[in-house]
């Protein structure tokens, strides 16, 4: 059997090719992998995308990652305090959305839902391994600003970074649901998907994380620019 | 004294301000991302849907049970154009044999008269 060996020859958008040619050992070289796509624009949904990709177009990939890489990173980062762990996570979910694109079942479930709650475990299983070998949240990494800041931003990064600290004190769930409910904005049923619960646990969880960080940043509300009352 | 809680609106700030200070996926994190799809789409590629014959090889158990039935299959075979000599000995027996069952015997019968007369 001849060894083939990809090579990359475009990757347009918009209806350009967008393959890959596989050489053999003949040097013959045939089109393979990738189909002719046609344009994507953004009211494209999700499940269509996933489709696409499971077909063989890699633009329908790219354009999911554009979509959602952000939000993944960051429920990531607000949930790890750790820029890097937090880029390997939303890889990691993105992967497995890749995996799953043959079989999904389109309509059965939010392609954003399901991330989320891949993200979230993935999360999780982080979390407990650190346990184990110790390491608190806020020994991993001083939570920063992942946005640069310019002089008129100086008030909203510390208010950022007062809030990932008291984040990282709240109990687990409760962290979760506060950042998906307050940072993320999802609603509390989706929220309830993501995490598994019914829509009362997650507003009882959002209140209780609610009433926890207040608490906790009551100290420093000079510092972050409560003093006349919010 | 103890410091005032924060109130709704406040709270609703920082959440404000942790919201626009969200991570951006970079160019790097896209790219990699781009990569592990194209792969994934390799690997599909290379991963062939199984041939019929090997479907039916799978049902069957494999190559120990094709080799089985095969094996099944000539003796089958070999005995029903040759078979040896001792088995057809059995087999004629079996076939031209027949077998009485005497449900009442004559002696017996003769009694049961007797009886019924008296």
């Amino acid at each position: 059997m001849a060894m083939a060996s990809a090579t990359r020859i475009d990757r347009g958008l918009g209806g350009d090719l967008d393959g890959w040619n596989r050489r053999d050992n003949e040097g013959k070289t045939d089109q393979v992998m990738f189909r002719q796509v046609a344009p994507l624009s953004d009211t494209v949904p999700d499940d269509v995308l996933l489709a696409r990709y499971a077909e063989g177009d890699a633009s329908a990939a790219s354009e999911l990652s554009k979509r959602h890489g952000s939000r993944l990173i960051g429920l990531a980062w607000r949930m790890l305090g750790d820029r890097a762990e937090a880029e390997d996570i939303a890889q990691e979910a993105m992967l497995r959305l890749w995996r799953m694109a043959p079989d999904w079942q389109a309509g059965q479930a939010q392609v954003s839902t399901w991330l989320y709650q891949v993200a979230r475990n993935l999360c999780t299983d982080r979390l407990r391994r650190r346990r184990r070998a110790q390491v608190g949240l806020q020994d991993v990494a001083e939570p920063v600003d992942p946005a640069p800041s310019v002089p008129d931003q100086m008030q909203n990064a510390a208010r950022n970074a007062a809030l990932q600290q008291a984040l990282a004190d709240l109990p687990e769930r409760q962290r979760e649901a506060v950042i998906l409910r307050h940072i993320e904005g999802l609603s509390n049923p989706e929220i309830g998907a993501v995490m598994d619960i019914s829509v009362e646990a997650v507003e009882s969880l959002t209140a209780r994380g609610k009433r926890s960080l207040a608490q906790a940043l009551a100290g420093r509300r000079a510092e972050l620019g409560f003093e006349d009352g919010g | 004294m103890a410091d005032k809680k924060l109130t709704g609106l406040e709270l609703d700030a920082l959440f404000e301000a942790a919201s626009q200070s969200r991570p951006v996926a970079d160019e790097a994190w896209l790219g990699r991302v781009a990569q592990d799809a194209e792969s994934e789409i390799r690997r599909r590629a290379g991963r062939r849907p199984p041939s019929f014959w090997q479907q039916i090889s799978g049902v069957l158990g494999g190559w120990q049970g094709l080799g089985g039935m095969a094996v099944a299959c000539g003796a089958g075979l070999w005995i029903g154009i040759a078979p040896p000599a001792s088995l057809s000995d059995q087999v004629a027996v079996v076939l031209n044999t027949s077998s009485t069952v005497e449900i009442l015997s004559e002696t017996a019968f003769d009694y049961a008269m007797v009886l019924d007369g008296g």
